[in-house]
């Protein structure tokens, strides 16, 4: 039993206020907005986009460690994503993949899994990583491992993969955030709170005023 | 595409303040994007497809990077879901596409033609036709300025005698 | 006398928790480079100045709400006067710059260069403490009394044309402005405005 939620909360325990995390549309988002740290990351971001999002920010700000909280669906629809990574070579970029194995959000809820999805069967995303060259490349089945893979991670130079196997079904608790939102933006809200985070850390404008 | 407009592209981009771009090439655009892989002035990322592009830069620019994002007019489908979702952020993403199928094309590209105008245009994605190399330039700043104060992707096309 | 000025003199005696509420143009402009904080709404569209502001005062009695207006603006929307002086609000101190002119649009004259009186309109709706500065002085005397007492004040200060050089822009659009707004009254009452259900616009 790995749940991703306890997973998401060991990393906020170690990630710092000067690193940038990007996270996914759906329960991952919701989990890290329940740490407080939702509006200082780039959350919410749409399927198969959080790895290369991740990507573009480490190159724009290569002194700056980037962490990119994504999962086994949004890896696989844009994979090539990771050739790129792989060949870019940032220092700065930690992906992080909460495998369930599959389509959760688009399977019948009520406490059972979705359609598989292709790392139920023969695809090992960490062989992928490898073969893009990504040589820093791990797979997690439990906490502790997940937490000795992310204190490394998190130290020394990247790029850095890890593939963090997790329970196929957690959407209960993803509900119980949705629900209560709480501290939760919308993307809208997310875009501006996060720009202004960076333009306070690196003591730079980004966004001049737009039209309202 | 003659080095002299490929040459006004990447004129017109650096004019811009653009320093970031993200492509995948087209053929009859390949010389712009040597171009800008050895200017020193741009960081350029190759990537492997069209979607992944447009999220690399949305990226970029929350680290205060000015992208761009070269794509050829079959790229556009492929991005389609990215910059559709990009909406949802709402940043600046200037998108500039050599125009194929159009007459002049030498190879039969209707298709692409036909998809590309009414798919900016349900993506709610503002967009100029550029037909001469005179106009390069000043259509790149243009659009790029737009995008900016508008916080939405803006594309520039390039066609007839601007591309040929 | 200048509107800058007036304003300059009204974010020395404003309190910090005060409500602000300002319309498009160079009032909010030059708002923003005296107070700029969370708790200002800026920008707000064309004569709804007024009556966004008596739905602030109505929903939050114990919150003092300050609404800075303009001839043209309040002109547009003059039943908002009507209504507000219904509600007999207790914390609103509504302040119109009167320029006589539609600045931002140009300079034409407005009615009030001609024979409106707004502080005449005000009290015809039934607004008591009605006052009209021409001078600095006064003007600072009726802002002061009127920010540290209770009750539904308007001031209608005679103000010259023309803004200051080198304001510097707006940096919030009225998307961002919306957000910062809602979560610093949500941080100050202690209470949730903004329920997104779901993540996306």
């Amino acid at each position: 039993m790995v749940k991703r939620s306890e997973l998401v909360k060991i990393f906020a325990s170690m990630v710092t206020d000067n690193m940038l995390v990007v996270t996914p549309i759906g329960a991952t988002s919701n989990f890290w907005e329940q740490t407080g740290r939702g509006s200082s990351s780039l959350t919410s971001v749409s399927l198969g986009m959080c790895t290369p999002t991740a990507l573009g920010l480490a190159l724009a700000l290569p002194h700056r460690r980037v962490i990119a909280l994504d999962s086994d669906g949004n890896m696989i629809l844009n994979l090539c994503s990771l050739g790129t990574v792989g060949n870019e070579k940032p220092r700065n970029l930690t992906v992080i993949v909460f495998d369930n194995e599959n389509y959760l959000s688009g399977g019948p809820g009520k406490g059972k899994p979705g359609m598989p999805s292709a790392t139920a069967g023969n695809m090992d995303l960490e062989a992928v990583a490898r073969g893009c060259g990504i040589t820093k490349a791990t797979t997690v089945r439990n906490e502790a491992e997940f937490k000795m893979a992310v204190e490394k991670g998190l130290k020394e130079d990247g790029p850095s993969f890890i593939v963090a196997k997790v329970d196929q079904v957690d959407l209960k608790e993803a509900k119980v955030f949705r629900e209560d939102r709480g501290p939760g933006q919308d993307t809208r809200e997310n875009k501006y709170s996060f720009v202004r985070h960076i333009e306070r850390l690196e003591n730079k404008t980004i966004l001049k005023r737009g039209v309202s | 595409m003659e080095v002299g407009k490929a040459r006004a592209v990447v004129e017109g981009l650096r004019e811009a303040g653009v320093n970031f771009a993200v492509g995948l090439p087209d053929s009859q655009f390949h010389e712009v994007y040597e171009l800008i892989a050895e200017d020193p002035s741009f960081k350029y990322v190759g990537v492997g497809n069209e979607a992944e592009g447009a999220a690399v830069a949305m990226g970029a620019w929350f680290g205060g990077k000015k992208p761009v994002l070269l794509i050829a007019t079959s790229g556009l489908l492929v991005a389609t879901f990215s910059l559709a979702r990009l909406h949802l952020k709402e940043v600046p993403l200037l998108v500039v596409i050599p125009y194929r199928g159009d007459l002049g094309d030498p190879r039969w590209m209707g298709i692409y033609k036909k998809l590309t105008e009414p798919m900016l245009n349900a993506m709610d994605i503002p967009y100029e036709v550029v037909k001469q190399p005179g106009e390069i330039k000043k259509t790149i700043g243009g659009c790029q300025a737009c995008t900016e104060r508008w916080l939405k992707p803006v594309a520039v096309l390039i066609t007839g005698e601007a591309l040929w | 006398m200048k509107r800058f000025e007036c304003l300059k003199i009204l974010a020395s005696a404003l309190d910090p928790s005060a409500l602000m509420v300002a319309n498009v143009g160079p009032i909010s402009r030059e708002w923003n480079a005296l107070r700029p904080s969370d708790a200002n709404l800026l920008q707000v569209n064309l004569g709804l100045c007024a009556a966004v502001g008596m739905g602030l005062a109505i929903s939050l009695p114990h919150r003092q709400v300050v609404i800075l207006d303009g001839d043209g603006n309040l002109l547009l929307n003059l039943a908002s006067l009507a209504d507000m002086a219904n509600q007999e609000l207790k914390n609103v101190v509504h302040i119109v710059l009167d320029n006589e002119a539609y600045e931002g649009g140009g300079g034409l004259r407005s009615a009030t260069a001609g024979k409106a009186n707004l502080a005449l309109i005000a009290e015809g709706a039934g607004i008591k403490n009605v006052h009209v500065a021409t001078g600095l002085d006064f003007f600072e005397k009726a802002a002061r009394e009127a920010l540290q007492s209770a009750g539904h004040h308007f001031v209608v200060a005679k103000v010259e044309k023309g803004s200051v050089p080198e304001l510097p822009t707006l940096t919030l659009d009225g998307k961002e402005a919306k957000y910062r707004f809602a979560r610093y009254i949500e941080r100050t009452e202690g209470k949730q405005i903004l329920k997104p259900r779901y993540t996306h616009i």
